[in-house]
């Protein structure tokens, strides 16, 4: 009896000994609360619009005829693009668009119109920047739907003239017909594709940093730690695993709230998911990145070196999570390695629960995943603080 | 004066010679993360774009014409039919748990439908919450099912006695034909590691610079570096930042000769442009690194604020999101950071193959950089010479 309320007076000691060294840290506080609360607004803003509209572009009009201008409004009408300049000829659009007025290029031949007229198939060319995937896209999706949707008109029209009801032509050109329906991000926003992995993303690496820079400076002040409460060796670590990541828990709970749930409702960004699915979810993701900090915090052994030698990985940690490139065709060496950051697995299901509305029995591999690492991080932690423990009291009676 | 700039020059640049070699951090910021960063990225995604990307079907029809066009489906280059479904919400539920990225809804009476010219609706739903793979699919998907569509229409047509060219002259009076400057097969990779490498060299240059001249003024080592210097701390930086140059230099060719020679990336022009827009962009990355400490003369403050820009500057860039579509204020916020600006000079040269001359005012823009330094030179002697560095 006795014993186990030493446990838990000595854990809690730990924990809010922690805690006062977390708030007595600017430089902890700059990452567990500017970075972790101001990096998500900042990204809201610089993707504040969601996507594209009317993206310029020049058109060169050989055809100079009635069906030509028809097609230009058709294409200045769609949402992606718009014609920004009308030229004379390509010399004259091409320095628009190195001058990066215009990121696309449209060229309607001098046959145009004969080869419409003549019931001849005609070819529009056209030029996309492949500077950002969205140039590319919006003068795709603007130029198809553009030719498609003037075609069939002048496809009916033909029919009508042969003797075609409107019903008949219209079925004669379309005999089947398809929609295509967006799911979970209906506007296909970038900000809503982007942010919810980032905001799982920094959950992890500001956490990662903050605990190195505490074990850091723990380091530096050359005692292994100065709030071991008892020399009661074995049972000591536990205690201070365990009080240590209550305390980052705590606080992580709030900050975690903050970015999963406030954000996607202040910023407008998919936010299915409720308290009931996010809470079983992100206490293995969290325990998972926490005792994933404190087991390689033992590599931070200046209060510098966590940001020196880590914070690179925010990169390749997004982009192996499989939020972008598909994780389906992420080469198996990759994969593997992916498996070893909690972000992984927290992208994912975030992302799948978030933005999808899948349920957490639908997100049973990442939670496993994440249970899984929450459990082998920390026996990684105990044995890392039990190894320096040994080593600081080594120390000590040298 | 000759005489005298070689005295403190040199003594300071072998000094840091022997602080990088005393430790290992040194050797793992400057050629060990680099080199990594390089593997990771341009081992990631070798394909460049993914294809047979799992999608599922539901064939309410089970016909001859459904079974056809699931075949066709199955046939593109970027989906693959991978799972059968009886019903929508057994598709949607495999799609929220990622297991497929869209899936076709066949309806009931397709065949008798379009035999009997009932124009007969096929429905499909991709995911946008995964956008790369759900545009891909999309595309794929929209493309085929007007082929379908077109099909039907072109064998009615040639029933009649029509020609295929006469045919399509009248089912697809206007094709488009769209092409991707400088990347023509619109590969994923080649948009993405051009800027992402370079701009993971550019965070390590500026922490490294921050870190190099923040230890000074955490070990209390300022004073005597600015002593070995002659007291001048113009001479005291160049000579300590000088192996870092050289160093990232290589490093920053070196991404350039992975990029454009072993990947064989576009490259519209002359190499050597882009050696030289990485070797300004090191410079420029140091002159931001020398203003960051220079401010913040405290090594945990430096490297908190060379962190949070040298991430943000992804974002500035224009890669993921272009400028202009950002809000006004963003916009001209973007301006203070060199990965733009060595984004715009590779659109320029490598990607489009402009006159080089078009990319002369982003060449201007980092070299402006590097008067930075000026405006923190005598904050950044004093706090060395003082020593007055915070322990926390």
């Amino acid at each position: 009896m006795n014993y186990i309320k030493h446990t838990l007076v000595d854990t809690f000691a730990i924990f809010a000994e922690e805690l006062k060294h977390v708030f007595r840290d600017p430089g902890v506080i700059v990452l567990f609360f500017a970075a972790g609360l101001l990096y998500p607004i900042l990204y809201s803003f610089v993707y504040k619009n969601e996507a594209l509209r009317d993206m310029p572009v020049a058109v060169i009009d050989n055809s100079h005829s009635s069906v030509s201008r028809d097609f230009i409004r058709k294409i200045d009408a769609t949402p992606e693009l718009g014609i920004a300049y009308a030229c004379n000829s390509m010399q004259e659009a091409k320095q628009l668009y190195a001058d990066n007025k215009v990121h696309g290029i449209v060229y309607i031949p001098r046959d145009f119109s004969k080869d419409i007229t003549a019931g001849r198939q005609t070819h529009v060319l056209a030029y996309a920047n492949m500077a950002s995937m969205m140039y590319y896209k919006g003068m795709y999706a603007g130029i198809t739907y553009a030719s498609l949707d003037m075609g069939k008109h002048i496809q009916m029209k033909n029919l009508i003239t042969k003797g075609l009801t409107n019903r008949q032509a219209e079925i004669s050109a379309s005999p089947i017909q398809y929609e295509g329906h967006a799911q979970y991000n209906p506007q296909g926003g970038f900000p809503s594709f982007l942010l919810p992995a980032v905001l799982i993303l920094i959950l992890q690496q500001t956490l990662v940093l903050g605990i190195g820079m505490l074990a850091g400076t723990a380091r530096e002040e050359n005692t292994f730690h100065n709030l071991i409460p008892y020399q009661q060796k074995y049972h000591g670590t536990l205690r201070i695993i365990t009080g240590k990541a209550l305390a980052y828990l705590l606080l992580y709970a709030f900050i975690g709230s903050y970015n999963l749930i406030l954000i996607p409702h202040l910023f407008n960004l998919p936010h299915l998911i409720s308290w009931a699915n996010l809470v079983p979810f992100m206490l293995p993701y969290l325990l998972a990145c926490i005792f994933f900090g404190m087991g390689i915090s033992v590599f931070f052994w200046k209060r510098e070196n966590s940001m020196l030698l880590y914070l690179w990985t925010s990169m390749p940690l997004l982009f192996i999570s499989g939020f972008s490139w598909p994780n389906t065709h992420i080469h198996v060496f990759w994969k593997t390695v992916s498996y070893f950051f909690p972000s992984t697995f927290g992208i994912q299901g975030f992302i799948k629960m978030n933005s999808m509305g899948a349920s957490l029995s639908q997100v049973n591999f990442e939670c496993t995943g994440l249970w899984i690492q929450a459990g082998v991080y920390f026996i990684f932690a105990f044995f890392v603080y039990r190894w320096q423990i040994l080593q600081s009291e080594k120390r000590r009676i040298k | 004066m000759s005489a005298d700039k070689q005295t403190g020059f040199k003594e300071v640049l072998l000094r840091e010679l022997k602080r990088m070699v005393s430790q290992p951090i040194y050797v793992v910021l400057i050629m060990g993360i680099p080199l990594a960063c390089f593997l990771f990225f341009s081992t990631l995604m070798p394909d460049g774009l993914p294809d047979k990307l799992s999608i599922g079907v539901i064939d309410h029809n089970n016909s001859m014409l459904s079974r056809n066009i699931i075949r066709q489906i199955d046939a593109t280059q970027q989906a693959s039919v991978k799972m059968h479904f009886q019903q929508y919400s057994e598709a949607r539920d495999a799609m929220q748990s990622g297991k497929i990225f869209a899936f076709v809804e066949i309806p009931n009476h397709l065949e008798k439908d379009v035999m009997g010219y009932h124009q007969p609706k096929m429905e499909f739903y991709y995911n946008e919450a995964f956008q790369i793979p759900g545009s891909l699919v999309l595309k794929d998907l929209s493309t085929m099912l007007t082929t379908i569509s077109a099909g039907v229409n072109l064998k009615t047509r040639q029933a009649k006695g029509q020609t295929y060219t006469e045919s399509m002259g009248q089912i697809l009076p206007i094709a488009p034909d769209i092409h991707a400057i400088g990347n023509p097969y619109v590969n994923y990779s080649i948009y993405l590691i051009n800027v992402i490498m370079p701009g993971l060299l550019q965070l390590l240059v500026l922490m490294t610079t921050v870190y190099v001249i923040g230890v000074e003024l955490k070990e209390r080592t300022g004073r005597k570096w600015i002593r070995i210097a002659n007291g001048s701390i113009i001479k005291g930086l160049g000579a300590k930042l000088l192996p870092y140059t050289i160093t990232f230099s290589i490093m920053g060719v070196f991404c350039d000769v992975i990029l454009f020679k072993f990947l064989s990336y576009p490259m519209q022009d002359n190499i050597l442009w882009m050696f030289l827009a990485s070797f300004l962009m090191v410079l420029a990355a140091q002159a931001v690194g020398i203003l960051m400490i220079g401010t913040f003369p405290v090594l945990r403050d430096g490297l908190s604020f060379a962190g949070l820009y040298g991430m943000l500057a992804f974002s500035y860039s224009g890669l993921s999101f272009p400028i202009e579509g950002m809000p006004p204020l963003l916009q001209g916020l973007s301006y203070v950071f060199p990965l733009r600006h060595f984004f715009r000079i590779y659109q320029d040269t490598a990607l489009n193959g402009l006159p080089p001359i078009t990319a002369l005012p982003e060449f201007g823009c980092l070299a402006l950089f590097l008067l930075l330094p000026l405006l923190v030179g005598i904050r950044l002697k004093k706090a060395l010479i003082f020593q007055n560095y915070l322990k926390r």
